[in-house]
């Protein structure tokens, strides 16, 4: 007994393990890497959000870990600060005190008596302001470090009185206000003047609208509302202070508008989510602004958390983020120019970076919190011409800056950004083909389409007898198409090629029909259709919708040739037809509907027509017309789906032989219908993949056990 | 009896430290000063075992710790334990550690943790032999069952330290999984001055301080790079080019070389921060790697490998004074080694050369077609060459196509021939090659013996069952198609990597003929020079049963619907099966469609059938293959090759290449890990200059000048990656590496570096290098064997010294004075 059970099971396993080989062919999860290690990670990132690779834009140059100075290693430093002088201030907060050095590293002056500082600011005159954080307090130094003033919490009825004011990061403006964060805390930027009193809130984060606040806020008690947890805005985690008066701000944990450029009335003048995309994201992801990288996906979605920013001279702003330890660079636009960092133990890599200054030579001096030390990185010639150019281009001297892209485009053909700026250059010499080409490669789809505007104008005054041509010939080619196919199958009956009573003829009668008396053929179909009939219209739509993405223009396209999925875009043809066929039947069937499976699937084949009639040219026609005419391309988008809406809609009435209301009515439960099988489907899926996921984890575990 | 003996040997464990602690530190300054009697400083626990020139190797039989006397000079001591300066700050547990010659780690069944065992708290039963020169150690754990032999001899003024393959003996309970000998050799405090050299890309030291950042404590790293692909980015690590390690201590210095079993080593170093007290440095010998084993389908457990790696173990110390004590008498030592061992010699002329490698053709992925991008055809590519040698005169060009087969970069492997006829086919490539042949140009073709897609074109080509490398967990290795992820939770392209004996017997041996036939001068091999795997066979049990069955089972299903289709489908009402068969004329379609689908099906099944009845093959997984064995069979292409060609040109340079082509590309010029290493230094450069020729990354791929810098300080020849047609073209394909490349754009800058490297500094080629050093804050000096000088000025600020002076960001070379 023992012995026969052995063997079965020992079979068992030689069985399992042959479902585990086959399986083991065909799972990707193998062990997966990068091959050839490219220890250089610098990109820049394209309008399709996609990394591309470029030169190095910094180089390593030095670190400052203060161990082999008087002052010993750094321990959790959270604040650098680059005054006028050209002198870095660091709040070494975990040693309770704050260091100033040379830009070169060499050590000047401490102040100490301090707890948990995480925040430094100096102003022109040499003025010292640190945020006192462990102390609760603002302290105010004269330039030698001597004591000349402490703020505390500031007395106002709007900073709840259970509120401990724990001062994290803050700048003085010229009129000697005080801006400063508290972290973790979402009551904003707090206001003080030069003597301390409260002078309000600045730019808050505001939340987006929920429906679920609406009614908390709407029926819930003072009690109630404190048990609820309400999403609450997020706080900023960082800001600096330009010359010219702009607040930029970071905020930490946002999904959008992480980047802020405050004016100094406290709005946001940076390219930001207008409350239309904020409703539009459930739509289409990507619709929000968005600053930084998303790492991973689905749940697992790690969003970016940066931790400062700083603006250099030539208005380039630099942001690190702790989460991923990458450095990004933007334009004036909000635009991103570069991308470095990463954490990991090469040079040029950082483990947790809390902070960024620029100095006037383009250096970037980061603060470390995991290796305790200020990282000193040096700018390429990559990324001087890239900033210059930058420079040049947001003050509008278009020319200067073109001839700096046109450096950049020789370090680094992969900068769409430069190849944009060109194009705007070449647009302005009214040279619009190569500014066309140019804005293709920086991949700009509105300014394409302004070019090819004046160059469409231009084309059509030099050419205007070729353009009346071609309009004619467009013209004869409407009318003569229908003529023609009847004139090709008339030469097949003549020549004997096609017989009268062939299916290919009763087709196109069909479908010619559909076309112009709807009503009444589908009456016919009912008595007389085919499956060749659902093979040909469906052949014909995937066909349509092939050539439709290979020829629809550039600036008209929402899906580049590298992105097409054959296979999704096939079945986005072929699922709601199989799904309204099903459903359209059956539902049908309950309420007494006549029409059998194939005369559903032959009739509501036929209601592809107008979509495989109109795609096609439309999408042509999409090379010729500009962004002006935008309107004209969706209306006729929208009539070829209203069309094919009605003719659905009597396809339902007619071969079922319902009345107008029922007609309807049915219409609309067979669109539930759809979605309920889309749900049972979905679900079956589910329930099923679970059971055979497990069935495969018992067997994987059983053989590689 | 045993009791009483076993208490007796607990006391004893403790009064041995105590009277070495007596004996030695009254006898012996604690400074380390010149020690002239090596007896009286060991004290009588050592004895000598024997003295081969200048070292003389003694033993301690209580706990086998080691110490190796160099007479020369005035003479030092090497001890494989330091003495320690106040035993009573340190634990036991760490004292133990610290007086062990040996660091066994294991692990026991389950396989995920590992314990350390060492000789001090484990006692190990230790038997000793003498063996020629030296002293054969037999270690034994009871405990833990674990047990390997261990010879240390003298030899050529060297200290030799092996483990016999045959000795280890190990039970399944508790397994191996590394071993650290002499761990502790010459480990050094922080009072002394001294660095430790890694051998980190070219080379790279990091210093004896008082202090240090945190991170900058511990190095592991295995040489080579790792033989397992990890899933974690951060697990990856930078070029070991070479299996060698140093350590500096004053003006003396030693320098480790792993001369057997290089393949399966970490090199393992600490600085004196961490727990232990010590700057040290050694060869971690590895006996079972970790790899991420499937647990369920997406979840992994990373656990040891059951089998050992297996292979003999060896390693020479060579103990360097005065001058040689330093990273470029390691270097030297090395080379002699390379020299005398492994048969490299030096180049008999200079020869020097700028290397061009021509990007022809890559496809990007499109719809419905993939997209041919030409960015230099044949003849494009032949008017490049022309206009170098006629207009330019530059006479001494080696050239690699890069991209130049069927359907351009690796798109068809791996199918490679015939060269692609979009760029101009077999006449093209011929007519690039007479020119080159006749011009004395050496002319390669890039090829990658590695890679096999898994698309419609290549499915046929292998079997991504059985010809497919897989790692310790079974599990094929595949990898992105490029490095570069454009995004970040972008799906890879599915790349297989082939097997070494599938790419050599079915592809290399067939292919490296036909493509000698064009003319060309040699292949240069992508990864030869940088991976090394080991192949685990997965057991099939071949086509036979389950398998057959299925495919049978598919097969006929498709059959059947084909039938249901054709005869039921397009059945006219009141006709019958037969008739509609019977029918003729026009319908005459359905019968003979039948008939073929019935034919296919029964095709199938007796190919089927037949290939069940044949004999399974035991090696259709292909048979285990270690990283040496990897390498073998990557090494026969590299003969292939060399037979067909003349030459090999090999991508990377790991040591095990270094002896079979004289010619590497991509060799890494910058070290990987910073936050060990403190500064790069030209070990591998001081090493192998003047033996084998080599050049770095490309020129027109530079970010900064500090990297053209470094090619001169570091001897290499200037290569370049260019094309005919901008390199927009690449932007949005998975080549788009290549952001500079117009030909237009760099042709002045080959001139340029042509002058300088080949003419003004071609004659150092086939020189040794003598020395390196600093000689100022980012100034450097490489000096050849002819006294050619050659400074280079990382800073901005000039440099002078009296003598001679460099500007900043520049360099200068001064000719031997004759």
């Amino acid at each position: 007994m023992k012995k026969m059970f052995g063997r079965r099971g020992s079979r068992l396993k030689v069985l399992l393990a042959v479902l585990a080989a086959i399986w083991l062919v065909f799972t990707s999860a193998g062990t997966a890497s990068a091959l050839e290690l490219d220890p250089k990670l610098s990109y820049t990132i394209d309008p399709r959000k996609q990394r591309v690779p470029s030169p190095l834009p910094y180089i390593f140059e030095k670190e400052i870990n203060g161990i082999h100075l008087p002052t010993g290693a750094f321990k959790e430093p959270s604040d650098l600060f680059l005054d006028h002088e050209e002198n870095l201030w660091l709040a070494d907060t975990g040693n309770d005190r704050v260091l100033k050095f040379s830009r070169d590293g060499e050590y000047l002056m401490e102040i100490s008596n301090l707890s948990k500082p995480e925040g430094v600011y100096v102003d022109p005159d040499g003025n010292i302001f640190v945020a006192d954080t462990g102390n609760n307090r603002i302290l105010r130094l004269d330039p030698e470090g001597n004591f000349v003033d402490e703020f505390f919490k500031p007395e106002t009825t709007l900073i709840p009185i259970d509120h401990t004011f724990a001062p994290s990061k803050l700048v003085v403006d010229r009129s000697g206000r005080i801006y400063t964060l508290e972290a973790g805390s979402n009551l904003g930027i707090i206001v003080l003047d030069g003597e301390g009193n409260f002078r309000g809130f600045f730019g808050a984060t505001r939340l987006d609208f929920s429906l679920r606040r609406l009614v908390v806020s709407m029926f819930a008690t003072q009690e109630q509302r404190r048990k609820i947890f309400l999403p609450q805005p997020t706080p900023h985690s960082n800001l600096y202070l330009s010359e010219d008066g702009f607040l930029y701000t970071v905020v930490a944990t946002a999904v959008k508008d992480q980047l802020q450029k405050l004016s100094p009335v406290g709005v946001n003048v940076y390219p930001h989510s207008t409350s239309v995309a904020i409703y539009m994201r459930f739509f289409k992801e990507d619709s929000l602004k968005f600053y930084g990288e998303r790492e991973g996906a689905g749940r697992r979605t790690q969003f970016p958390r940066f931790s400062d920013v700083n603006v250099n001279d030539s208005g380039i702003i630099t942001v690190v983020d702790a989460n991923s330890a990458k450095v990004y660079q933007y334009d004036q636009d909000g635009e991103p120019l570069l991308a470095f960092g990463g954490r990991g133990v090469q040079q040029g890599q950082l483990g947790y970076p809390t902070s960024v200054v620029t100095d006037s030579e383009g250096q970037l001096f980061i603060l470390d919190a995991i290796r305790n030390n200020i990282q000193v990185y040096r700018p390429t010639l990559f990324a001087r011409l890239v900033h210059s150019a930058s420079k040049f281009y947001w003050d509008g001297r278009y020319d200067e800056a073109a001839n700096l892209w046109q450096q950049v485009l020789k370090l680094d053909a992969n900068m769409y950004l430069a190849h944009s700026a060109l194009g705007k250059a070449l647009y302005r010499q009214e040279r619009y083909q190569d500014a066309m080409v140019e804005y293709f490669r920086g991949y700009d789809k509105t300014e394409y389409a302004k070019a090819y505007s004046e160059a469409r104008y231009l084309w059509m005054r030099a050419n205007f007898g070729l353009f009346m041509l071609y309009l004619f010939l467009g013209i004869g080619a409407i009318i003569v198409i229908p003529r023609g196919t009847r004139r090709v199958f008339e030469f097949g009956f003549q020549r004997g090629i096609l017989k009268r009573e062939s299916t290919w003829y009763k087709i196109y009668r069909q479908a010619v029909g559909v076309l112009r008396d709807p009503m009444e053929t589908f009456w016919a179909l009912r008595e007389d259709s085919t499956w060749w009939t659902v093979w040909t219209m469906l052949g014909l739509a995937i066909l349509v919708r092939m050539l439709t993405l290979n020829v629809v223009s550039f600036h008209y396209s929402t899906i580049d040739p590298e992105d097409i999925n054959f296979v999704l875009e096939v079945s986005r043809i072929l699922v709601p037809f199989l799904v309204w066929v099903i459903a359209n039947y059956g539902v049908s069937a309950i309420f007494y509907g006549e029409g059998s499976p194939k005369v559903v699937a032959a009739t509501t084949a036929y209601c592809l027509q107008p979509y495989i009639i109109i795609a096609l040219p439309l999408a042509l026609i999409s090379n010729i017309l500009t962004s002006d005419e935008s309107a004209l391309y969706g209306f006729a988008q929208s009539f070829m789906y209203w069309w094919m809406g009605v003719l659905i809609y009597l396809q339902v009435k007619v071969v079922h032989d319902f009345e107008f209301k029922r007609a309807a009515g049915v219409s609309f439960l067979n669109i539930l219908g759809m979605v309920a099988i889309f749900g049972i489907s979905a679900l079956s899926y589910f329930m099923s993949s679970r059971v055979i996921r497990f069935l495969w984890e018992v067997i994987y575990e059983v053989v590689t056990r | 009896m045993k009791l009483s003996l076993a208490r007796g040997w607990r006391f004893a464990r403790f009064l041995v430290p105590l009277v070495l602690i007596l004996t030695v530190l009254p006898i012996v300054p604690v400074t380390a000063a010149p020690a002239t009697d090596p007896a009286r400083e060991l004290g009588p626990q050592f004895e000598q075992v024997s003295k081969v020139e200048h070292l003389s190797l003694f033993l301690n039989k209580e706990n086998s710790q080691l110490a190796v006397f160099d007479d020369r000079e005035s003479g030092r001591l090497w001890r494989s334990s330091p003495i320690l300066e106040n035993p009573e700050a340190v634990s036991d547990s760490i004292k133990a550690r610290l007086n062990s010659v040996v660091i066994v780690e294991y692990t026991d069944k389950v396989r995920t943790q590992t314990r350390v065992a060492d000789i001090i708290s484990d006692q190990p039963t230790m038997k000793f032999d003498l063996i020629d020169g030296g002293i054969r150690v037999d270690y034994l754990f009871d405990e833990l069952n674990i047990g390997f032999t261990i010879d240390y001899w003298l030899e050529d003024d060297r200290l030799v330290v092996a483990v016999n393959e045959d000795s280890v003996r190990e039970t399944e309970e508790r397994l191996l999984v590394t071993l650290d000998i002499l761990p502790f050799l010459g480990a050094a405090t922080n009072e002394e001055k001294g660095y430790l050299f890694v051998p980190d890309g070219p080379g790279a030291i990091v210093h004896f301080r008082p202090e240090q950042p945190e991170y900058r404590h511990n190095f592991l790293a295995e040489v080579y790079g790792p033989a397992l692909f990890s899933f974690e980015p951060e697990q990856q690590q930078g070029p070991i080019p070479v299996p060698v390690f140093g350590l500096v201590r004053g003006d003396t210095a030693f320098t480790g070389i792993v001369t057997k079993g290089d393949m399966d080593v970490n090199i393992s170093a600490a600085l004196s921060y961490t727990a232990l007290g010590y700057n040290r440095i050694s060869g971690q010998f590895i006996f079972r790697r970790k790899a991420p084993f499937p647990l369920r389908r997406a979840s992994f457990v990373t656990r040891f490998e059951q089998e050992r790696v297996e292979g003999d173990r060896e390693l020479k110390y060579a103990f360097l004074r005065g001058y040689d004590a330093t990273y470029v008498g390691m270097a030297k030592t090395y080379r002699e080694y390379l020299m005398s061992e492994r048969g490299l010699t030096q180049l008999a002329e200079a020869n020097p050369f700028l290397h061009l490698r021509i990007f022809m053709a890559m496809q990007r992925q499109a719809f419905p077609r993939d997209q041919f991008i030409t960015m230099t055809t044949f003849d494009e590519a032949l008017g490049m060459l022309k206009t170098l040698k006629e207009e330019r005169n530059l006479d001494n060009l080696r050239v690699t196509l890069v991209g130049w087969s069927q359907d351009g970069y690796d798109w068809s492997l791996p199918k490679r021939l015939p060269p692609e006829g979009r760029l101009g086919g077999d006449d093209g490539l011929r007519a690039v090659s007479n020119y080159a042949n006749a011009n004395n140009i050496p002319i390669y073709l890039e090829d990658n013996y590695l890679f096999g897609f898994r698309n419609i074109d290549s499915f046929f080509r292998f079997n991504p069952l059985t010809d497919v490398i897989r790692g310790a967990n079974r599990l094929p290795i595949t990898t992105n198609y490029v490095g570069f992820k454009r995004k970040e939770d972008e799906p890879h392209t599915e790349v297989q990597l082939l097997r070494p004996e599938i790419a050599r017997d079915r592809y290399a041996a067939g292919d490296i003929a036909k493509m000698s036939d064009y003319g060309i001068s040699g292949v240069e091999f992508r990864f030869f020079g940088k991976v090394a795997l080991n192949h685990y066979p997965i057991l099939f049990s071949g086509r036979s049963g389950f398998t057959s069955g299925l495919r049978l089972i598919g097969l006929t299903a498709i059959i059947a619907l084909g039938l249901y289709i054709v005869l039921v489908g397009t059945r006219r009402p009141g006709e019958t099966l037969l008739g509609q068969l019977a029918s003729g004329g026009r319908a005459l379609w359905r019968p003979i469609v039948t008939a073929a689908l019935l034919i296919v099906l029964a095709g199938g099944y007796f190919m089927e059938i037949r290939s069940m009845q044949q004999p399974v093959d035991a090696d259709q997984g292909g048979t285990k293959l270690s990283r040496q064995d990897f390498v073998g069979v990557w090494k026969d292409i590299i003969d292939i090759s060399k037979q067909e060609t003349g030459t090999a040109v090999i991508q990377g340079a790991n040591a095990y290449m270094l002896d079979t082509a004289d010619f590497f590309t991509r060799v890494p010029l910058d070290r990987y890990n910073y936050v060990f290493s403190e500064e790069t230094v030209p070990f591998f450069p001081l090493a192998v200059h003047g033996l084998v020729r080599y050049t770095g990354d490309e020129s027109n791929l530079r970010s900064d000048r500090d990297e053209f810098l470094r090619a001169i300080e570091y001897g290499a020849l200037p290569t370049f990656e260019l094309t005919a047609n901008p390199s927009v073209l690449l932007t949005r394909t998975q080549y788009n590496r290549l952001y500079s490349s117009r030909f237009a754009d760099w042709e002045p800058q080959i001139v340029d570096e042509y002058e300088l490297f080949v003419r003004q500094l071609g004659y150092t080629v086939n020189l040794l290098m003598e020395d390196h050093r600093q000689i100022a804050d980012g100034v450097y000096e490489t000096v050849y064997e002819d006294g050619t000088r050659v400074i280079v000025n990382y800073k901005t600020r000039r440099y002078t010294d009296g003598e001679n002076a460099v500007e900043g960001q520049n360099y200068l070379i001064i000719p031997p004075r004759r």
